[in-house]
């Protein structure tokens, strides 16, 4: 699922099965404030990182131990 | 000495003290603990498991070795209690989830070892929210812990049995864990103290896992002094431990002493607001705080709120991806077996982009050093460790939660030290945190500005009726 998409049961039920996740209707249409609420914060950290050129990062867990 | 209210509710520094002074004996203030438990924890259902027969074993066999001359340390005959995530060899460690209501470990947490050797009694497991994750929920196998402080009101989480234990006087010390703030959060709001140390301090192996690459293990007690020496016990490296730091373990107890008169302590004060969410109490509390402090002779300094304000969004995105790592084949197998609130919320990571995650990584980089870039111009930096006291169960609303501030994901994030030491109480009697949080492997100065903060009031003094 393309993180701008608002997401809907539909996408939900699709993105589910495209996982092999079992999902009802019902329990997609649960999802829907959560899933959208992820794609917000993944448009927020998106925004951190640009502009897009700059050299990509990789998190090490122990680099502050130096 | 007498079995009341005082004993449960003496520090571990003073109960130390009175058991090598022969004034209490390891197995009396067991068996203490435990009527007390007996009494008392029906009310707010901290433990899941009470551990009896090994408590008073335990307790026994430290009276003869304290008598032997054989002593292990200040947690010698101490009784404590761990979190429900951490592994205990032949006890049941449930994560207070269906999914795993009947493991029983064959092995001990690393941290767990440590307690044991250092001489601490188990007195039992307590409960937390399931997996570690989400709110507490009334559909696992366990009641969700209440806070001492109003049984209506949530402990805080996700380490809500150690939060309301140590309130209510039903153990002397805890461990807890903490990934986006779940030894913090149980802290202020149920008016004790706790400790995240730095990432690689204390090894998590054997304990249950929501999140790799943000999840900490850290102590919980009713001082700052007692966190000190809990963190003693349980820091250091481990092989076991992937993420384990070879560093050297100070003594936390021998600087507590030094005060603040001239240490910097930063404040991003755009980060907390009452717009924003922030209830005008703790914020007058955390105000009245930096005044305490500023009269100890620490210097307040405004810094820089932006990489506080923003850690957040890529906290949960690498929580939530890598919580739905680890509960993949459940949610695939067996999803009826966690609650309503784990299960959607260890869903939502199905919908999360491996580019998604990955940009989340790199943000942490990038937000990582601003906050150490602001951290080498102050000492430490301070903040509300949570932006309201205790709400009701009813009022838990996990909309409103996400609108509402968050300050603690950001040391998870940067796996730099902070901890939460009481700073006063609402209007209403629920306790508020101060949150205190410092360089890498620098948690002695942490300790150091909470215990001056500690020692020039009497917030952690005061205690829940039950």
């Amino acid at each position: 699922m393309a993180s701008e998409e608002q997401p809907t049961v539909e996408s939900i039920l699709a993105g589910a099965k495209h996982a092999g996740l079992p999902l009802t209707e019902d329990e997609a249409a649960e999802l829907v404030k959560g899933v959208g609420r992820m794609q917000d914060m993944a448009r927020t950290v998106r925004s951190l990182l640009e502009p897009a050129t700059e050299p990509a990062p990789v998190f090490s867990p122990g680099e502050w131990q130096a | 000495m007498t079995m009341n209210d005082d004993l449960a509710f003496l520090t571990i520094t003073d109960l130390a003290r009175a058991i090598h002074d022969r004034k209490v004996s390891p197995t009396e203030v067991t068996r203490a603990m435990l009527e007390r438990i007996e009494r008392v924890d029906s009310r707010i259902n901290s433990y899941i498991t009470v551990t009896s027969d090994l408590a008073l074993q335990q307790a026994k066999q430290a009276e003869q070795d304290l008598v032997s001359g054989k002593d292990a340390g200040p947690l010698h005959g101490v009784p404590i209690a761990l979190k429900d995530l951490y592994a205990t060899k032949g006890i049941r460690t449930t994560g207070h989830s269906q999914v795993l209501v009947d493991w029983i470990p064959d092995e001990d947490a690393t941290v767990t070892t440590l307690l044991r050797q250092a001489g601490a009694v188990l007195l039992g497991k307590l409960a937390m929210h399931e997996f570690a994750f989400g709110a507490p929920g009334f559909d696992t196998p366990f009641p969700p812990a209440r806070n001492p402080w109003g049984p209506e009101h949530i402990t805080g989480g996700s380490s809500s049995g150690s939060g309301a234990a140590l309130a209510a006087g039903l153990c002397y010390g805890a461990l807890g864990s903490d990934t986006g703030g779940s030894i913090r959060s149980p802290a202020a709001l149920c008016g004790i103290a706790g400790i995240k140390p730095t990432y690689g301090r204390a090894s998590r192996a054997g304990v249950l896992p929501l999140s790799w690459s943000l999840d900490h293990v850290g102590p919980m007690a009713r001082s700052v002094a007692d966190c000190a020496l809990m963190l003693e016990a349980i820091a250091g490296y481990d092989p076991k431990d992937p993420a384990s730091a070879d560093v050297a373990v100070p003594d936390f107890t021998s600087t507590l002493n030094n005060g603040v008169a001239g240490l910097r302590i930063g404040v991003p004060r755009d980060w907390f607001n009452e717009a924003d969410g922030t209830h005008p109490e703790v914020l007058a509390a955390f105000e009245a705080a930096l005044g305490v402090l500023a009269g100890e002779g620490a210097q307040i300094v405004e810094v820089d709120s932006a990489p506080f304000i923003k850690a957040r969004a890529a906290n949960t995105i690498i929580m939530i991806s890598e919580a739905y790592a680890y509960h993949e084949d459940t949610l695939k197998t067996r999803p009826q077996d966690l609650s309503t609130g784990v299960r959607n919320r260890a869903r939502e990571g199905a919908f999360i982009s491996a580019a998604d995650y990955v940009d989340a990584q790199r943000a942490r980089v990038i937000l990582g050093n601003h906050v150490r870039s602001i951290m080498r111009d102050v000492d430490v930096v301070a903040s509300p460790a949570a932006p309201q006291p205790a709400e009701t169960f009813e009022e838990q609303d996990p909309d409103a939660r996400y609108r509402m501030p968050s300050y603690t994901p950001v040391y998870n994030l940067t796996g730099l030290p902070a901890m939460s030491v009481p700073c006063g109480f609402s209007s209403d009697g629920f306790p508020i945190g101060l949150q205190i949080a410092g360089r890498a492997f620098d948690e002695a100065t942490v300790l150091r500005v909470a215990h001056a903060y500690e020692r020039a009031t009497d917030w952690h003094q005061r205690h829940p009726e039950l």
